[in-house]
């Protein structure tokens, strides 16, 4: 597990892992569980994301990307194996402004797949092209979850 | 942009904002450096056997045994709990759950096309978690017409195989390859990247350096078409029609099936590896032990071949294929979405397409009100589609759940101006979630045209012109 050579964040310029690591990992976390909707299966999404990554660090080209990818990746097995994603108003959170609270909850109808490109999108600031990267789908199929998701959020929004 | 598409946008945006405030994990970021430094570490699997090969080259390893003794039918796989963890599919952090007791509840499903039998380049690898979860990694495989050497090919997001790699080798333009020796001196593989592709070739100690770095040069040109050995060919057992695969609780065990139209299936002694003993009689099992476990094959009718793959020490495959036939044939458990539209009985669906990326899927069923139906999808390249329906009383649908969504199959709506397409291309991750697409739609993405004809006096089908070419499908 020894770090080596800095790689290049795409915000962040050259970075080490640890680096890397402080300055994305409570990002990654809330990555997770905007794609979970549970605190508990984000933590440990993203330190099995991290861990990957700590292991392959001399190999890894892009570190945000990568990270999405293993986030995206965790997230459906978690949710293979959760079988929900339905939101839970876990005790003591953060009391939601109403449009907020319809956000949450149109975007747990959608897909995952189509959650996991809007959460890129408006979360991860990703353009359509790194989306594609980060979940390893088509382009084209990345535009078609997107446009249909926001159909459907703006449909059920208005 | 609209000021509504602007509202829309910013108030995702702030409501995603909001939402993730809630959460930031454990406050001691160097509390959970050093969880991950745990894990990582804890994920470093010791060697297997005595060749000291890493589990992450285990993994294909295992994937090629697997070929090898299914020998060009449907086989199935359960990758070891123990697989590489990538950023595709990283391993389950729970361990599997234990083996079932009583009657097997299907957890993931996933549906092959007619050619699903290895020497095609693409879904010719039926392991599940490729099914499941990779499915863009095609798999080529070509043997001597005796049978005494394989070479490989397949290339995908990662592979693990890369760690045991000791040789580095040029392979020209830039590229550098890294060259390992499979164990028990089976043959050497070699991995190299482009992008963020990963390419593996893998070949038997009976194929050639030469004939193997031919291969892999042949490879890079062109990853969708490497030019085998002299001889080398891509077994031509017969093709399935379609195939269901269907894996139980958490992937440890997997069950397949195959249809052979007209009987062609395999012969039993074609299962490489499997026993000597007189082929099966229909309904009798025949068991292989494995270095991954075991598989047992049955066939069921005359033109339907099941196989069980556990990976698991403590499920007995025979035993399982008790259960086999508590599985419909088609092996897509209803959907609770799609209950209001149960599975036709006279269902059909097939698969096919020259090569990859042209691919379709054709549905035919007959509706409440005894029309014949007919729905068409296609993807093209990958990430085009088009589709075609039926008349209007064919809204109608076959389908199932995996993994929680919806992962095949279809239905039409009003012809030729409506599809409603819930489906799941098998031959990669193109789907529609249960929305709806029109022709207008389709236009509107660039380079489409759409036309409709009638089949018959009770079928109208449609044809899609994808920038120029011909997408009709039947």
């Amino acid at each position: 597990m020894i770090e080596s050579a800095p790689k290049h964040d795409s915000s962040m310029g050259p970075v080490t892992f640890d680096r890397f690591f402080e300055e994305r990992y409570r990002w990654a976390v809330r990555g997770a569980y905007l794609l979970t909707y549970s605190a508990d299966a984000a933590e440990d999404i993203a330190q099995d994301a991290f861990a990957q990554m700590l292991r392959r660090w001399d190999e890894i080209r892009i570190p945000q990307a990568y990270l999405w990818r293993a986030i995206t990746s965790g997230a459906r097995s978690w949710g293979r194996r959760a079988r929900r994603h339905e939101p839970v108003d876990v005790p003591g959170s953060t009391a939601f402004d109403s449009d907020t609270i319809a956000v949450r909850d149109v975007l747990a109808t959608l897909s995952d797949a189509q959650r996991e490109v809007i959460v890129l999108r408006y979360f991860g600031g990703f353009k359509e092209r790194e989306i594609a990267a980060a979940t390893g789908r088509p382009l084209s199929t990345v535009k078609s979850h997107l446009r249909r998701g926001l159909a459907t959020m703006k449909e059920r929004l208005q | 942009m609209s000021t509504v598409d602007d509202s829309i946008d910013e108030r995702i945006e702030a409501a995603l904002a909001a939402l993730a405030a809630d959460v930031s994990g454990t406050d001691d970021l160097a509390v959970v450096r050093r969880r991950v430094a745990e894990r990582a570490a804890a994920a470093t699997r010791p060697p297997v056997g005595n060749g000291g090969v890493g589990g992450g080259h285990r993994w294909w390893l295992a994937a090629a045994a697997a070929l090898v003794v299914l020998a060009g039918v449907v086989g199935i796989v359960r990758l070891q709990a123990d697989s590489p963890d990538d950023p595709v599919s990283p391993p389950p952090t729970s361990p599997a759950p234990p083996a079932p007791a009583g009657p097997i509840v299907p957890e993931q499903v996933a549906v092959l096309g007619p050619d699903a039998g290895m020497g095609s380049p693409s879904r010719s690898n039926p392991y599940m978690d490729w099914v499941s979860e990779r499915p863009e990694d095609p798999y080529l495989v070509y043997t001597r017409p005796d049978g005494s050497d394989t070479i490989s090919y397949t290339y995908g997001s990662d592979f693990g195989g890369s760690d045991d790699a000791q040789e580095i080798v040029d392979l020209g333009d830039d590229i550098i390859g890294r060259r390992g020796t499979l164990p028990d001196d089976a043959g050497q593989f070699l991995t190299w990247s482009s992008g963020d592709v990963v390419h593996m070739v893998s070949w038997t100690s009976g194929v050639s350096e030469s004939e193997a770095l031919d291969f892999v040069r042949s490879a890079i040109e062109d990853p969708d078409a490497p030019v085998p050995p002299d001889g080398m060919v891509a077994p031509s057992y017969p093709q399935p029609v379609d195939t269901a695969l269907v894996t139980y609780r958490g992937g440890d065990i997997t069950v397949g099936f195959a249809r052979y139209r007209d009987g062609q299936r395999p012969a039993a002694d074609e299962l490489a590896g499997a026993p000597d003993d007189d082929p099966p009689a229909s309904g009798q099992v025949v068991v292989t032990p494995t270095e991954f476990g075991e598989i047992a094959t049955v066939e069921l009718g005359t033109d339907v071949l099941a196989w069980v793959a556990s990976a698991n020490d403590d499920v007995d495959a025979a035993t399982l294929v008790e259960h086999v036939e508590l599985v419909p044939y088609a092996g897509v458990p209803y959907s609770d979405e799609l209950s209001d539209h149960p599975m036709p009985t006279d269902a059909d669906v097939a698969f096919g397409g020259d090569q990859p990326p042209t691919r379709w899927v054709r549905a035919t069923w007959t509706a409440d009100d005894g029309q014949r139906c007919v729905a068409l999808m296609a993807g093209m390249n990958g990430n085009r589609r088009c589709g075609s329906g039926s008349p209007p009383s064919c809204l109608a649908m076959m389908g199932g759940t995996a993994n929680g969504e919806t992962r095949y199959f279809v239905l039409a709506e009003g012809s030729p101006t409506r599809i409603a397409a819930t489906f799941n291309d098998p031959n990669g991750d193109d789907y529609y979630d249960g929305s709806e697409f029109t022709p207008e739609l389709i236009a509107a993405d660039a380079g489409y045209t759409f036309a409709s004809g009638a089949l018959d006096d009770s079928v109208t089908v449609a044809g899609v012109t994808v920038d120029g070419e011909d997408c009709t499908l039947l």
